[in-house]
């Protein structure tokens, strides 16, 4: 995940103007950031064999998080064998953040029926 | 089809006839839950067996997956029980399962090779269906308590896919 930048020198009531028109926001960490996209959080269920969503974009630096609701343990595997979620048993989760751009078909390594899709954007 | 092949197939065939009628026996909810464990415990048995005999890489891994999965349904089960404070109950129908898988296991030792992996891929495929047959058309319609029925319910997606891959592998075996 990319660096937060810093919090610049505001003053309290600049600082409070730009609060509430949503200019810059106050992330958990507690630290300003400047007016860019905040990296999200993103959730994909396994379930009856599946991922769901089966074809997922996202921005460098969000992450994501994947739930087994199948009693089978599954994993998120990339098909080109460069990330892995390793197992996930049921009722577990496992989170990643990609480091990469590009699309990513991912499958179960155990029930290699089961594939999706990750797509990684700017 | 080989004299070999077309004894264990009419062998399972006569078992597979026969449990669905034991099935619809009237088994209250907890025997139905030692069914459905025995049920799986013999699927991990299975799994053993081929494991300590086949070469076959395909096989193997299908077996792996067998004890992986049917652990993890059997676990799902005993949290099941051990939330409701209830006891699983044998009976006849589960008897009736270890019965058959004793004689089948029989059979499937005496063979070696590639005519234990497709006797194997075989036998997988017919126990899958026969008792995923049961479990939906029988269990899950006649099963009392909710919690017990979502649980088979979740388990047969498992089973299901257990199936369709089992298929596959009688194909490649052949």
């Amino acid at each position: 995940m990319p660096a937060l930048r810093k919090g610049r020198c505001l003053s309290p009531i600049l600082l409070a103007l730009m609060l509430v028109a949503g200019l810059i926001a106050l992330p958990p960490g507690g630290r300003l950031t400047a007016n860019e996209p905040q990296a999200r959080l993103h959730n994909v269920d396994i379930r009856e064999f599946a991922f769901m969503p089966a074809e997922l974009t996202i921005r460098l630096g969000d992450a994501i998080v994947w739930t087994n609701r199948d009693f089978a343990p599954h994993t998120a595997t990339s098909a080109e064998g460069d990330w892995d979620t390793s197992e996930i048993a049921y009722g577990q989760s496992s989170r990643q953040t990609p480091t990469q751009l590009g699309v990513f078909d991912y499958i179960c390594v155990f029930h290699p029926t089961m594939k999706a899709r990750l797509i990684v954007t700017r | 089809m080989t004299p070999i092949k077309t004894t264990l197939l009419a062998g399972f065939a006569v078992f597979a006839l026969t449990l669905p009628a034991f099935a619809q026996a009237g088994l209250d909810d907890l025997e139905v839950a030692h069914a459905a464990y025995t049920a799986d415990v013999i699927d991990i048995e299975y799994a053993k067996l081929a494991l300590s005999k086949t070469k076959n890489p395909e096989i193997k891994k299908f077996a792996e997956l067998m004890i992986r999965d049917h652990t993890a349904v059997n676990e799902g089960a005993a949290a099941l029980l051990k939330k409701l404070g209830v006891q699983a109950k044998d009976n006849d129908f589960s008897k009736a399962l270890l019965k058959g898988f004793e004689a089948k296991k029989k059979e499937l030792s005496a063979l070696d090779g590639a005519a234990f992996d497709r006797a194997y891929a075989a036998n997988e495929l017919a126990y899958h269906q026969t008792v995923n047959k049961i479990v939906g058309e029988t269990w899950i319609p006649t099963v009392k308590n909710g919690e017990l029925k979502a649980f088979l319910s979740q388990a047969l997606v498992t089973f299901k896919a257990h199936e369709n891959h089992a298929g596959h592998m009688v194909t490649a075996a052949k």
